[in-house]
């Protein structure tokens, strides 16, 4: 009980920091009502006064919170703002869908929660980005706030070699690099061919940059649409994307020798 | 004849020498008795381990009587203690003096216990000329060579002046006409034969060593045999430990491009791992370093193409989904991306060898990549040859199952999706 009022309390906290309203957290908290016990709310009129809490308090609180159940609430939350998401979309309600997509991100990269974007909100904002009724405005908004909020890889994050002998590779953090280069491309709406320069001329810095192994970058018309993809070979991978969707599959660890030298 | 001397393990016999044979003897006497056909097979294809062998094989063998409990336990043991020196198994077993060995056969002088074993060993022992002929009649010439050349060392040490040993190796010296291999065997038994011995004078059992190339060709039913007439646990067990050291070779002679050798235990190693199914990737893929090796010669690439096209299993309709239901009522499928590897790997591997220009392998990899994708009901978004740093690179973009797979001449490699609920992939 204890520790679902300090989840409360932080989430609270996301409401100031981002733009969820009070309505809101009174949602998910009906949500979560049906979904669990309504016991767990019981001292809901308490939050008020934590309302008022700055966020190191918030921070402190929460590190009393085990991860297990910061993840449980923050994967049902995140479920939540993304059914609300997709609602604002279809009601055509830009503004609030984009408030909730910053507010998501922000709060995805709480250091207190320690969970990052979700690649499935990646690829929502890939479908809405690519949608017929979006406007250029709202691409440029959808854009802006992903180059913003979204982490990247670097040199630094996107190994990591945890000491029994095996390096890892964060592909979520390339996915996200790769959805927002597509999308800046698209946007750009060059000609195939430019397109198709500029992108591999990307890649190239990417993997000089992140030491990828790469086969082929390639930005081609299908079916009177731009689709892009990128092989790697080390790590050995694909990145997909074309009008309607995109995903990857990539290799997420290997032993950490070096890569075998041409004979 | 015995299963265990034309199965598969026989291919251990190319590449291990005597400190190895007794390494794995160790390792396997003591695990269980169950894995006495494997010691039976080291001692049988390695003579240089069968000197010091002998000592370490009598205590298997004791223990061995000890534990028999039926019948077809003492069939195995006799065929056992044949091949590897029965006499000092029975010293063992009966803890008689050596100089006993022929009193026992002779006057029947045999603790109850193992009447059996020796009822049976005699019965061998009276078998064993006719079985010889009558492979020599069927045209089996090696095989019936084989046989009498172990059978008359066995013999000689229960029977130091056998009469007949000598009669039967004339007998077939002038009726059959026989190659330079088994006369020389036959000229080496014969002079063995014929060297008058002392009673109770110690033997040692020569075991000749064949070329085994030949044998290294196991059937599917042979191995079928074997994989059924061992537990499952002791198989894998056994399994797991030859992999492990032919994959030792494997790398080792990869390193040092030896190519017969590393051909020799990349096919044994196949014909083991085929036993239980575990391929591991490591293996393809220090193959396909091999094979683009420029230091590999032509000939060796077409063969390990071959020994990679006869050993490895690769994907097929039939085995390349499989469904299992996740508890909810939905189907999940299942999909083989190992043996589709397989595939792709030899799939490059021809494509290299046949050395076409670059637009010309193009165009016929994305012909046969159509024809897989149609076969194993695969969305293919994309396949390319294409020419990378000067050499050719591959490439096989899948939508349904998603994944890659990917090579240039130094790496090969694929990463596809494992699994997805019926008619879902992303």
């Amino acid at each position: 009980m204890k520790n679902y009022f300090k989840i409360i309390i932080v989430l609270l906290g996301c409401g100031r920091l981002g733009a969820l309203s009070l309505q809101d957290i009174a949602q998910v908290e009906n949500e979560w009502k049906k979904a669990q016990s309504s016991a767990i709310f019981a001292n809901f009129d308490l939050l008020e006064k934590f309302q008022k809490a700055t966020p190191n308090e918030l921070r402190a609180i929460n590190t009393e919170i085990s991860t297990y159940e910061q993840r449980k609430f923050y994967g049902q939350f995140s479920q939540y703002i993304r059914i609300k998401m997709r609602e604002s979309y279809a009601n055509g309600d830009f503004q609030e869908y984009l408030s909730l997509m910053k507010t998501y991100l922000r709060f995805s990269y709480m250091p207190l929660t320690g969970i990052r974007a979700e690649k499935n909100m990646v690829i929502d904002a890939f479908k809405v980005f690519n949608a017929p009724k979006s406007t250029g405005i709202i691409r440029q908004n959808i854009l802006d706030l992903l180059k913003k909020h979204l982490a990247m890889p670097t040199a630094e994050n996107y190994r990591e070699y945890p000491g029994n002998g095996m390096v890892f590779f964060d592909n979520r953090l390339l996915f996200n690099r790769f959805g927002v280069m597509a999308m800046e491309l698209l946007l750009q709406n060059k000609s195939i061919e430019e397109t198709d320069r500029i992108f591999k001329q990307q890649i190239g810095k990417i993997s000089d940059e992140l030491q990828i192994k790469t086969l082929n970058a390639v930005v081609e018309m299908r079916d009177g649409n731009k689709v892009f993809y990128w092989v790697m070979l080390s790590p050995v991978g694909v990145f997909f994307c074309d009008q309607t969707t995109i995903w990857d599959k990539c290799e997420s660890g290997r032993p950490a020798i070096k890569p075998a030298k041409p004979e | 004849m015995h299963i265990f001397e034309k199965n598969t393990l026989y291919t251990l016999n190319i590449i291990i020498d005597k400190d190895e044979s007794l390494h794995i003897l160790s390792k396997l006497g003591q695990a269980q008795y169950n894995y006495y056909p494997y010691i039976h097979w080291i001692f049988r294809n390695n003579p240089t381990a069968l000197q010091q062998g002998v000592d370490g094989s009598v205590k298997i063998g004791k223990y061995q009587l000890e534990e028999m409990k039926d019948r077809a336990y003492y069939d195995e043991c006799v065929k056992f203690a044949y091949d590897i020196g029965i006499l000092d198994i029975l010293r063992e077993a009966t803890h008689a003096p050596k100089h006993t060995y022929s009193g026992f056969f002779l006057n029947g002088g045999i603790h109850p216990r193992y009447s059996n074993f020796f009822n049976n060993f005699t019965s061998l022992h009276r078998v064993i000329p006719y079985q010889v002929l009558s492979l020599l009649e069927e045209g089996s010439q090696d095989e019936a060579i084989d046989i009498l050349v172990y059978w008359g060392n066995a013999i000689m040490m229960v029977y130091p002046q056998y009469p007949r040993l000598p009669e039967l190796i004339e007998h077939i010296r002038t009726k059959y006409r026989l190659t330079d291999e088994n006369t020389l065997m036959l000229n080496e038994l014969l002079a063995r034969a014929s060297t008058p011995r002392h009673k109770g004078e110690s033997v040692r059992l020569v075991i000749p060593r064949r070329d085994s190339m030949q044998v290294r060709n196991t059937t599917f039913r042979e191995l079928q045999i074997l994989r059924n007439s061992l537990s499952p646990e002791i198989k894998n067990r056994f399994i797991t430990e030859c992999s492990e050291y032919l994959l030792e070779r494997i790398r080792q002679y990869r390193k040092s491009n030896d190519c017969e050798k590393y051909l020799a235990a990349l096919e044994s190693y196949y014909a083991i791992v085929s036993l239980n199914h575990v391929y591991t990737n490591e293996v393809l893929k220090n193959a396909f370093l091999f094979f683009n090796s420029p230091q590999t010669p032509t000939a060796s690439r077409v063969q390990l193409l071959n020994i990679l096209k006869q050993r490895l299993p690769v994907a097929t309709s039939a085995n390349f989904r499989k469904y299992t239901d996740n508890g909810d009522g939905n189907r999940v499928v299942h999909f083989s991306n190992k043996l589709l590897f397989n595939r792709f790997c030899i799939l490059i591997m021809e494509l290299l060898l046949d050395d076409k220009s670059s637009e010309e392998t193009d165009r016929i990899f994305k012909q046969q990549i159509s024809k897989i994708s149609e076969e194993l009901k695969i969305e293919t978004f994309d396949a390319v040859a294409k020419i990378q740093d000067k050499t050719k690179a591959f490439y096989w973009i899948l939508k349904n199952p998603i994944g890659i797979f990917a090579c240039d001449q130094t790496e090969i490699a694929y990463e596809v999706q494992n699994s997805a609920f019926e008619g879902v992939t992303h």
